[in-house]
């Protein structure tokens, strides 16, 4: 079969064109899994992950783990101060982004406080399409809390900046407890509506 | 639903039209683009100035909030479009400058003296970090047809506009109730509802040795309510009496049917950093609600390269649409009265006045704020409120922020 030097040409320029489109999608998007299924069967969280798949792999990041950068409380200040971690890459953003939420409930390695009051189970999150996460907690998250209007913001905004700053496919965060939305944590912010990132909270002074 | 799917669209459309520039401009396969770009676009909007960020890629980025300027760290070298510096002598957002090193961008909004606080939220396709820098108390847009005008400024910048309602002098509510079938007031502050916050099983926070915030909250709130009776002459109302539990709506609604002219939430704070301290006082925030972030995004969307957005107005109407809005930029007010002047009485100047979607502010249809008078968390400030004179200072600095509150609702009626 013989080819013309014009369809050859035209060839070779679609086919990079179609190469580096795939390569700027990794870049762009280097940590989204592809609109993941809404009946995803949940993982072990704990498990250590099969090797990530080829449409999740994020260049920077080495072998099955990844970076994640949680936010905890400055013990000095409002400021949210980041801490790096390493979680599994899974297969799935919710189990990436449930791996994330156990770490923040596990508080900071350093002097940072932790804003999710210890022994709080998360029972679950599931992302729906349109980016909203519902984040699932025991009862302890607040029975727990010590309340105030400056607990409150500290634990919802540490919570809602720590999964948007690391998961882009996440736009909002909605709270529920025992899988419930209550009106609000202790009295304060209202829990009915989901959250956007406030990143104005953050301190851009320690960690990374 | 609908959003997600356009801008995945068109992220997908500009990210073959961005690949076959490069293939046919670049024959070297550079994936990696040399220089990253950060694009400004400055807008008027009703709560004061948007900033619109836009990137090729998610930057890893911060946001912080200095004294005189908004800074924003971005990692990696970017440079700025369409400007990397510019002066705007306004009055909310100064001047912006760029500095930058081969590892990491500031871009550094400098701030004026209207500027209160910045918000920020991310959208994607393309990706957009978008700042709100808030103006300080200034005339709130009003829904619905009628608007009023900040008639009566006079240059007076100090002087919040009121609401239609309480321009209209009649007699008070009790004296003709049978013949009048809508309740009208008289203007000025006639009544107060002192929110004494938690009670009953809601005991609210706890401090070290055991002070519970819901006896603080109560025994301050009556403090302020006969400080308020005995300096203004005005009418209080307590949402509660006794260690009882009661519903936040219930709160505002009592509040709201007995047209009180403001509403002011007691509260004792909470933090688990325990050496937090120090008093803060709220209004409510303008945080977009899921709907509202949603009609943003749209708006955002349609106005990219657009020069003026025609879409500026509804964007108001949608942020706006709550009960307290039209009352927020009396409540900065009050609110600021009232931490300049615990401020002083507690010696920090390091808290402030901020803003928050809580409940208990939402359906107030008055100016209202919520006062964290201290941290019950602090095993020093916890001491310090057991003791009632100590309580009584801090009611009485809140009653001398209503009453100069009162002054300027005053003026501001005195030529009606």
């Amino acid at each position: 079969m013989r080819l013309s030097p014009r369809v050859v040409l035209l060839a070779a320029v679609g086919i990079s064109a179609l190469l580096i489109a795939l390569a700027l999608l990794w870049q762009l998007d280097s940590r989204r899994a592809a609109s993941p299924p809404p009946a995803a069967t949940p993982q072990q969280a704990s498990s250590p992950a099969t090797p990530a798949l080829s449409r999740n792999p994020a260049p920077t990041e080495e072998g099955n783990q990844r970076e994640v950068t949680l936010f905890f409380q400055s013990p000095d200040s409002d400021d949210l101060v980041p801490e790096v971690r390493k979680i599994f890459l899974t297969e799935t953003i919710t189990d990436q982004a449930r791996q994330t939420v156990k770490e923040l409930i596990s508080g900071p390695e350093s002097r940072l406080v932790a804003t999710i009051p210890p022994g709080t189970e998360l029972r679950e999150i599931y992302l729906t399409r349109d980016g909203t996460a519902f984040v699932d907690f025991s009862r302890i998250f607040v029975d727990r809390h010590p309340g105030g209007s400056s607990g409150e913001i500290a634990t919802v905004f540490s919570l809602v900046d720590t999964l948007s700053f690391n998961f882009p496919e996440i736009r909002r965060i909605k709270i529920l407890v025992e899988g419930e939305e209550r009106s609000t944590l202790k009295e304060h912010l209202d829990l009915t509506r989901a959250y956007v990132a406030d990143m104005s909270m953050v301190s851009r002074t320690e960690g990374r | 639903m609908l959003l997600s799917k356009f801008s995945h669209q068109s992220r997908l459309t500009s990210v073959l039209a961005l690949a076959l520039f490069l293939s046919l401009g670049n024959p070297g396969f550079t994936a990696d683009l040399s220089e990253d770009e950060v694009s400004l676009r400055f807008q008027e909007v009703p709560l004061g100035t948007r900033v619109v960020l836009e990137f090729t890629a998610r930057p890893g980025y911060q946001v912080q909030k200095l004294s005189d300027r908004v800074v924003v760290s971005l990692q990696g070298s970017y440079k700025s479009v369409p400007f990397k510096s510019k002066n705007f002598d306004e009055p909310i957002v100064q001047r912006f400058k760029l500095d930058r090193n081969s590892r990491q961008t500031e871009l550094l909004f400098f701030t004026g003296p209207q500027f209160v606080s910045v918000s920020s939220f991310e959208m994607n396709g393309p990706f957009r970090l978008i700042l709100d820098f808030h103006k300080r108390s200034e005339a709130a847009p009003v829904l619905g047809a009628g608007t009023p005008t900040p008639a009566q400024s006079g240059g007076a910048l100090e002087t919040p506009p009121l609401p239609p309602t309480r321009q209209e002098p009649q007699p008070a509510p009790e004296a003709g109730e049978g013949g009048i079938p809508i309740p009208t007031k008289e203007p000025g502050l006639q009544l107060v509802v002192v929110d004494a916050g938690h009670g009953g099983v809601e005991m609210g926070a706890r401090g070290p040795s055991g002070l519970l915030e819901k006896d603080v909250t109560l025994d301050v709130a009556k403090r302020i309510q006969a400080g308020l009776i005995k300096r203004l002459g005005v009418r209080v109302i307590l949402t509660r009496e006794s260690d009882k539990q009661v519903s936040l709506d219930d709160r505002t609604a009592l509040a709201n049917h007995e047209q009180a002219d403001l509403f002011l939430s007691i509260h004792v704070n909470a933090s688990a950093a325990v050496k937090a301290r120090g008093a803060e006082t709220y209004f409510l925030s303008y945080q977009a609600t899921d709907d509202e972030a949603r009609a943003l995004a749209a708006l955002e969307n349609n106005t990219i390269g657009v020069e003026s957005p025609p879409g500026s107005q509804a964007l108001g109407m949608v942020l706006w649409d709550l009960a307290q809005s039209q009352y927020l930029a009396e409540s900065s007010k009050l609110a600021e009265a009232i931490q300049q002047n615990l401020n002083q009485l507690l010696r920090i100047e390091s808290r402030g006045v901020k803003q928050a979607p809580f409940k208990v502010l939402m359906g107030a249809t008055m100016p209202a704020v919520l006062v964290e008078i201290g941290f019950i968390t602090n095993s020093e400030e916890e001491d310090r409120l057991k003791d009632s004179s100590y309580r009584e200072r801090i009611a009485q600095a809140i009653v001398d922020s209503v009453a100069a509150f009162k002054e300027q609702v005053g003026k501001q009626l005195g030529p009606r």
